[in-house]
């Protein structure tokens, strides 16, 4: 009777702790995000779209994060990680035209070759895509093995 | 497995701040960098070629130098083709430098009015292309390009040949008077010379005069020019006039009314 308290007890402080986790990461991403949005305000206004560009990656990145957080210690956490990798690059691509961002202002049209930055995103997204994987197969790996012990 | 794992997520994290911090302080210090074009200044080479020199004025304040700048600007004709142009490089604007350059682009007009001989009657504007490139913060190349007009005046502007006004000279030659008169709107004065030649009805030279002429940019030209042609030979019909000039030559045939 008293391990199976303690058993729920534990069992509820890991999950305040995933959602205590999982508020901290958020806030850091948001703070991020404003300070990131106040920065580029000058910027953004001649730019119409780069704001709301932000808030989009921004939202749909700190949902599976949270999601990601709240599933920890489940193999879902790794499919949520791969998903948010895939996102990342999916929407770079997207929204950044592969790498070539134009713009018309009246008479005058600007155009920003950003396939370097593009390229280095989408590898280091590749690489948060592999580490999920990784992260996969050791969580199957190491659920597997005291099955064969 | 572990330790490579969290080495990758480490190594991953640190990227992904780089990035975005660079990123967005590349984009921030595009604010600070400032471009200004000024009005062009016109004058003439020794080929006689009309020179407009621009003033570019690049101030960069911003995080980052700016490498490889570069402005070029071509005209255009009515059809888009060039027909003059000019380039300007920096190779390296760095932080809190000013720098002023002139861009100067040569106009050929003699061939500009051998292809385009609308432009000698015709005020019209001309189309200027503007193409600015750059490397930001040393890696993200930035292109602007912008189209503007600019008043193209023509040099012979309203051209007319007046009716020749015959009197007696002596007794075989009659003295025809014709009023010749145009406007110069060009960038540039008018220095040569104006040759005339009158024509009867059977279609033969029966006289021709010549004048020199010096007409300043911006000023209507008025004058009467004088042919001598044999008393007998009939009225005249049509006129031919030719402009030698410094910077072009050009005829143009025109009906005779009267005379």
């Amino acid at each position: 009777m008293v391990a199976e308290e303690n058993h729920i007890k534990g069992r509820i402080r890991k999950n305040v702790l995933k959602v205590v986790k999982a508020a901290v990461k958020a806030t850091i991403v948001i703070v991020i995000y404003t300070i990131l949005i106040q920065f580029l305000a000058p910027v953004s206004s001649m730019i119409p779209g780069l704001q709301q560009m932000i808030q989009t990656f921004t939202i749909v990145y700190v949902v599976l994060m949270i999601i990601s957080d709240l599933a920890s210690g489940t193999l879902f956490q790794h499919v949520f990680n791969a998903a948010k990798a895939l996102f990342v690059i999916v929407y770079l691509v997207f929204f950044l035209n592969a790498g070539i961002f134009e713009y018309t202002f009246g008479s005058l049209s600007l155009t920003v070759d950003l396939r370097l930055f593009l390229v280095v995103a989408m590898l280091l997204g590749l690489l948060g895509l592999a580490k999920s994987v990784l992260q996969a197969i050791n969580y199957v790996g190491e659920r597997a093995e005291p099955v064969l012990v | 497995m572990r330790v490579p794992i969290r080495i990758i997520g480490i190594a991953t994290s640190a990227f992904w701040i780089f990035l975005i911090i660079f990123s967005a302080s590349a984009i921030y210090s595009m604010k600070d960098f400032q471009i200004s074009l000024g009005q062009p200044q016109t004058s003439t080479t020794e080929d006689h070629e009309l020179l407009f020199s621009f003033p570019v004025s690049v101030i960069n304040t911003g995080l980052y130098e700016i490498a490889d700048f570069n402005i070029s600007r071509n005209f255009l004709d009515e059809e888009g083709s060039a027909v003059a142009g000019g380039s300007i490089s920096i190779p390296v604007i760095g932080q809190g430098q000013t720098i002023n350059v002139t861009q100067n682009v040569k106009l050929n007009v003699t061939d500009l009015l051998q292809t385009h001989q609308s432009l000698l009657n015709n005020d019209t504007d001309l189309t200027t292309n503007t193409r600015i490139s750059m490397l930001t913060a040393g890696v993200i190349p930035v292109q602007a390009s912008s189209n503007s007009s600019m008043p193209w005046g023509a040099p012979l502007y309203n051209l007319a040949l007046g009716t020749p006004q015959l009197a007696m000279f002596n007794a075989t030659y009659s003295m025809a008077t014709i009023s010749l008169s145009f406007e110069n709107h060009a960038f540039f004065d008018l220095t040569g010379a104006v040759w005339l030649r009158a024509y009867s009805n059977a279609n033969e030279l029966i006289g021709q005069g010549q004048t020199s002429i010096q007409v300043a940019q911006h000023s209507p030209y008025d004058r009467n020019l004088e042919v001598y042609v044999p008393s007998g030979a009939g009225p005249i019909v049509r006129l031919e006039v030719y402009f030698v000039t410094t910077f072009f030559n050009y005829g143009q045939e025109i009906a005779a009314h009267g005379g």
